[in-house]
């Protein structure tokens, strides 16, 4: 679902693009600029590790730098470097030891979710959703970051996962549900200020 | 065995609820079919879920600035890559690469060399004192003799006494002290060998030597077989110099003439002339 902004932000990547293909540096600095919290946001969410998530970041960039003569602007910019991104965690992931961490229930009901309050950025604070998703299953992890931080479309997450996406879509769900419980179970025995009387 | 609870469609709570679970997070991606949004569009649970999976996503779409030291160092980092990558290939600096991958073989390569001379004059090494000392009073080298103007340096003179003391060190860079007192470079190994088919084919140079040792080495091999009889007979160029023409030879890469001093027994004498200026480069002793 594009946005205006999101349109128009994919219009001004093309012509940066373009500027950058053309050996335009300026234009490859403001391309990347823009993009690179989200590249590291991707890492690091996959990654929970920030060394590691910064050493990712540092690769995609170059990976990217380095094939930006073959992109052909099919696929929006942003979705093509945070794919760069996540192949880039996805090969780290590969080659370093699991770290241990204590899985969340993967078990959720109906009335879990139910009863949980919309979240609040102001009550759930980011140490907590990467605490979270740490302790997600790697499986779910990937989903819902490539999904909700990366911005990755069904279709594309499926390639990058080489998973069906019917499989994709029953572990961003899986996934989503497993953190809002966890979330939402952190709200409810927060002393954070809720809207509740 | 307990009844599983079940929703109003029949099917077991779990996977009513995965079910309802997964159509909320469609719905949220604008993902979900038209008979899931027509069955679960005026669902309340749905609904609720649907709000709390958008406001997890909202939030997780907002992700925390990178630092910005890292954010600097890595963007600075990629451009130099784009740099590189954009600059035209010049074939000075294509040159420049290849060299600096050469340079670690050719530096072996001329180490190895370095090494293989230094073993080799170890080994015709005697342990004498006295030749050493006698060697060690030499220190041009053969440079210096080629550089210098004739006749300022005059010709180098070589007798086989010199190389007979010589000839017991052979160290690298090892000299022969010449009559004038300017010095020659002698090499620890003589290198007599014709270049060219037989000794006596006239037209081109066939020894070569830029030692007076291997210099004395030719003009005895060449004063034997004309004694033998079976040396060249070329015509002397020179008139201003006596003797005949015992082979023609390159002299420190130059083309000249060894001539041999007239003697009816055997020559004692040789030397090794210019054959277009006739100027005299070197000298030998023969001896007896």
């Amino acid at each position: 679902m594009a946005t205006d902004a999101g349109a128009m932000s994919n219009a001004d990547d093309r012509a940066l693009v373009a500027a950058a293909q053309s050996g335009d540096r300026r234009a490859l600095d403001q391309l990347l600029r823009r993009h690179y919290d989200r590249v590291y946001a991707v890492c690091r969410r996959i990654l929970h590790h920030d060394a590691d998530a910064a050493d990712a970041t540092q690769d995609a960039l170059l990976a990217a730098v380095r094939a930006l003569g073959s992109f052909d602007g099919n696929a929006a910019f942003g979705t093509w470097m945070y794919r760069i991104a996540t192949n880039t965690c996805l090969d780290q992931l590969r080659r370093r030891k699991r770290r241990p961490t204590a899985p969340l229930d993967e078990t959720v009901m109906l009335s879990d979710l139910v009863e949980t309050r919309p979240f609040d950025s102001t009550v759930v604070d980011q140490m907590a959703v990467q605490a979270a998703l740490e302790r997600l299953p790697e499986d779910f992890r990937l989903a819902v970051v490539l999904r909700d931080v990366a911005d990755l479309d069904y279709d594309t997450i499926a390639d990058t996962l080489g998973v069906p996406i019917g499989t994709v879509r029953s572990r961003i769900a899986r996934g989503r549900a497993i953190l809002a419980k966890e979330l939402g179970n952190q709200i409810g025995t927060s002393e954070h200020p809720t809207n509740q009387p | 065995m307990t009844e599983r609870p079940t929703d109003p469609a029949g099917l077991p709570a779990d996977s009513f609820d995965h079910e309802v679970i997964e159509v909320a997070s469609a719905l949220v991606d604008g993902v979900a079919t038209p008979v899931e949004q027509e069955r679960f569009s005026s669902n309340p649970q749905v609904s609720a879920v649907s709000t709390t999976f958008g406001s997890l996503r909202g939030h997780l779409a907002h992700p925390e600035p990178a630092p910005a030291a890292q954010r600097e160092a890595h963007l600075a980092a990629a451009l130099d890559a784009f740099s590189a990558l954009s600059q035209p290939v010049s074939l000075d600096a294509a040159r420049a690469r290849r060299a600096r991958r050469l340079m670690p073989a050719l530096a072996a390569a001329a180490a190895l060399a370095v090494v293989g001379v230094v073993i080799g004059s170890m080994a015709g090494r005697s342990g004498s004192r006295e030749q050493a000392a006698v060697e060690r009073t030499v220190t041009s080298d053969v440079s210096t003799a080629r550089t210098r103007p004739k006749e300022q340096a005059g010709a180098p003179e070589v007798s086989s006494s010199d190389l007979a003391n010589a000839s017991t060190d052979t160290r690298p860079m090892a000299a022969a002290v010449a009559a004038s007192g300017d010095a020659v470079v002698a090499t620890d190994t003589p290198s007599t060998e014709p270049t060219g088919e037989g000794g006596d084919a006239v037209g081109q140079p066939i020894y070569a030597a830029s030692t007076p040792r291997q210099l004395l080495g030719i003009a005895q091999e060449v004063a034997d077989r004309q004694v033998a009889g079976a040396g060249a007979r070329l015509t002397n160029p020179c008139p201003n110099i006596a003797g005949e023409v015992g082979a023609e030879l390159l002299w420190i890469n130059q083309p000249a003439l060894l001539l041999l001093s007239p003697n009816a027994q055997r020559p004692t004498d040789a030397v090794v002339v210019n054959p277009s200026t006739c100027a005299v480069e070197a000298t030998v002793t023969l001896g007896a």
